[in-house]
């Protein structure tokens, strides 16, 4: 099944990417990163290991793809119905009362996630006062959620999933069909603030009512799941949401005495802040 | 990186599609009750529309089953069902890691991707057991455990649902074995309690 | 002191303690929480001896700001990110920041940079 690297191959290069480019991955599951690794080797045909790694080390431009391939951009729109279904119904009524709605997508990828929340937000009649902040580690990758652009063929599996979490619009007076492609209302990325950020390296920016980050986490190392989780905790307001992806968890986690789940879905609320709130 | 976990005698991954349900509902209550030997078993599944699934399985062995979460650690004398929608994938410090990416020939979970994790962490500690199934998914994998050195069983076609899949592992030579499902469980029962390294 | 020290950020918890802390030094503060208000803020108030600016803001962040406060006056901008990979530090300076400061804030640095700036 092609090249397989080795622990200590992927050591050296982790060390190359760190050095040369600044992005530090030694904390991500190594399992997914081999695999990922392994995939971009066969798929962009380098003969050895030494071939790729140079090219790394050296190729801005392919470091650019090199990013783009190891991180997972794999995404929907009202994926897993369910999970919106329980944020629309019990998440965005606990969240409406607040003068000023803030929410964190960490790790939007492309943006099919933050476009799935602004029209919930839309339909709940909090969007006017909301602001939704997206943001990847991948410049090229928040460039195209800013866009609003999704294949066509995608809209199809998108309106199921949206109806199956409660949408009851027609799921097309979202968008602007295009020959292949949609182009979502303006109205909607008008609340939007797409930046760059990394999980990683950088810091807490502000403070809010309910950060999705789903499917992003999986791929860290539990101990760099600790620090995230650290670092959303100092970002969730008092009986703010978390919400993660279906097979994620707090529970491993130094912050999770401070958290209830109160469904069986990967949400969790940030107990009451006694001291200050 | 850590050596791997010494507590994990050795992995068994059964993976499998159309037709392998009825294989594990028979297989599972022949297990020994002290089986020691974790077992991960990869159904092509969709998105997590029926938690039925684990209750049913759990319901036919004496061994602890369970639908692991990412970052679960695995355990002997538990079962793990691979969760529907995502990739499988073993880490060396003995921790499940469950991954979004891309589905292999329309799969996700894939047999092919859960047999190569296994066969990276494991090596010849591997057991790799594919049954009765209607796509290729998983030839590939079981080969990479046997050139690991790990051990490689398919389903014996003619007793299988749908004999497509073990054929096709047959057909690139990848399988040690070739056994019905009670052949599978006595080789199962008679594994010795250790690793093999 | 002479001059007033313009916080511009959209997260109050930051203008809040910043606020506090800086008003403890004896240093004269005033806030807002977008680049617009801060703006405006800087066309109407001569004493904003120094701005300390937020990056990732709404509507217009601190790189499309930077040069529009430059042309207002030329005051010292100091960019205040949460962003601290290599190659951030040089996206501000060259945006046009005199100085940069990562989240969370080392209020003794800053005090520093604004020691430095009553010295000019």
């Amino acid at each position: 099944m092609g090249l397989s690297l080795t622990d200590e191959q992927v050591d050296e290069l982790l060390s190359d990417v760190l050095e040369n480019w600044g992005y530090d991955f030694s904390d991500y599951s190594r399992a997914s990163l081999l695999r990922r690794l392994n995939r971009l080797i066969a798929l962009d045909n380098f003969p050895s290991f030494a071939e790729f790694r140079f090219r790394v080390r050296t190729d801005r431009d392919y470091l650019k793809r090199f990013i783009e391939e190891i991180t997972v951009n794999v995404t929907e729109m009202f994926r897993d119905p369910g999970f919106y279904q329980v944020l629309r119904e019990q998440v965005l009524p606990a969240i409406a009362s607040r003068p000023f709605i803030r929410i964190w997508h960490a790790g939007c990828s492309t943006g099919e996630e933050v476009y799935s929340m602004a029209i919930m937000l839309h339909e709940a009649k909090l969007l006017h006062k909301s602001l939704l902040y997206a943001t990847d580690l991948n410049a090229d990758v928040v460039e195209k959620a800013k866009q609003g652009i999704f294949p066509l063929g995608q809209m199809k599996d998108y309106s199921e999933n949206y109806i199956a979490s409660g949408g009851t619009q027609d799921f097309s007076s979202y968008y602007t069909a295009m020959y292949d492609r949609v182009i979502f209302k303006d109205w909607l990325s008008e609340r939007m603030i797409f930046a760059t950020h990394n999980l990683v390296s950088d810091s807490s920016f502000n403070e809010f009512q309910l950060i999705m980050c789903r499917n992003v986490l999986i791929y860290f190392d539990k101990q760099l799941q600790n620090r995230v989780f650290h670092l959303f905790d100092n970002s969730l307001e008092s009986l703010g949401f978390l919400a993660l992806g279906a097979k994620e968890t707090l529970k491993f986690s130094t912050v999770t005495k401070r958290y209830r789940q109160p469904g069986k879905e990967k949400i969790w609320r940030k107990e009451k802040d006694l001291y200050g709130g | 990186m850590a050596q791997r976990e010494r507590s994990i005698r050795r992995l068994i991954v059964i993976g499998g599609s159309a037709g392998s349900l009825d294989v594990l509902f028979r297989l599972l209550p022949m297990l020994r009750a002290d089986f020691p030997h974790p077992i991960v078993i990869v159904l092509h599944r969709r998105a997590n529309v029926d938690t039925m699934l684990t209750e049913l399985l759990g319901m036919k062995t004496r061994l602890k089953l369970s639908e692991p979460e990412d970052k679960d650690p695995i355990q002997p004398g538990w079962i793990y069902l691979a969760p529907g929608d995502y990739h499988i994938l073993f880490e060396k410090d003995g921790l499940i890691s469950l991954d979004y990416s891309e589905k292999v020939a329309y799969s996700r979970p894939s047999i092919d991707v859960a047999f190569q994790s296994a066969a990276d962490c494991y090596g010849a500690d591997t057991v790799g057991i594919l049954l009765s199934g209607a796509n290729a998914d998983g030839s590939d994998g079981l080969g990479v455990i046997r050139n690991a050195g790990g051990q490689t069983i398919v389903q014996l076609p003619q007793s299988a649902e749908v004999s497509f899949m073990p054929q096709q592992a047959i057909t690139k030579q990848v399988a040690d074995y070739i056994l019905d499902v009670k052949g599978i469980a006595a080789f199962l029962n008679g594994m010795a309690d250790t690793a093999r390294l | 002191m002479s001059f007033k020290v313009l916080i511009i950020d959209d997260d109050s918890r930051n203008i809040f303690a910043l606020g506090a802390t800086l008003k403890s030094k004896g240093f004269r503060c005033v806030t807002a929480t977008s680049a617009q208000q801060g703006l405006a803020i800087l066309r109407d108030d001569p004493e904003i001896g120094i701005v300390l600016l937020d990056m990732m803001m709404p509507e217009m962040d601190g790189y499309e700001a930077i040069p529009l406060m430059k042309q207002i006056r030329e005051v010292p901008v100091i960019a205040v990110t949460a962003q601290a990979m290599v190659g951030d530090r040089e996206k501000c300076i060259a945006a046009g920041a005199n100085d940069y400061i990562s989240k969370p804030i080392n209020v003794d640095a800053l005090l520093q940079i604004l020691e430095n700036r009553k010295k000019q």
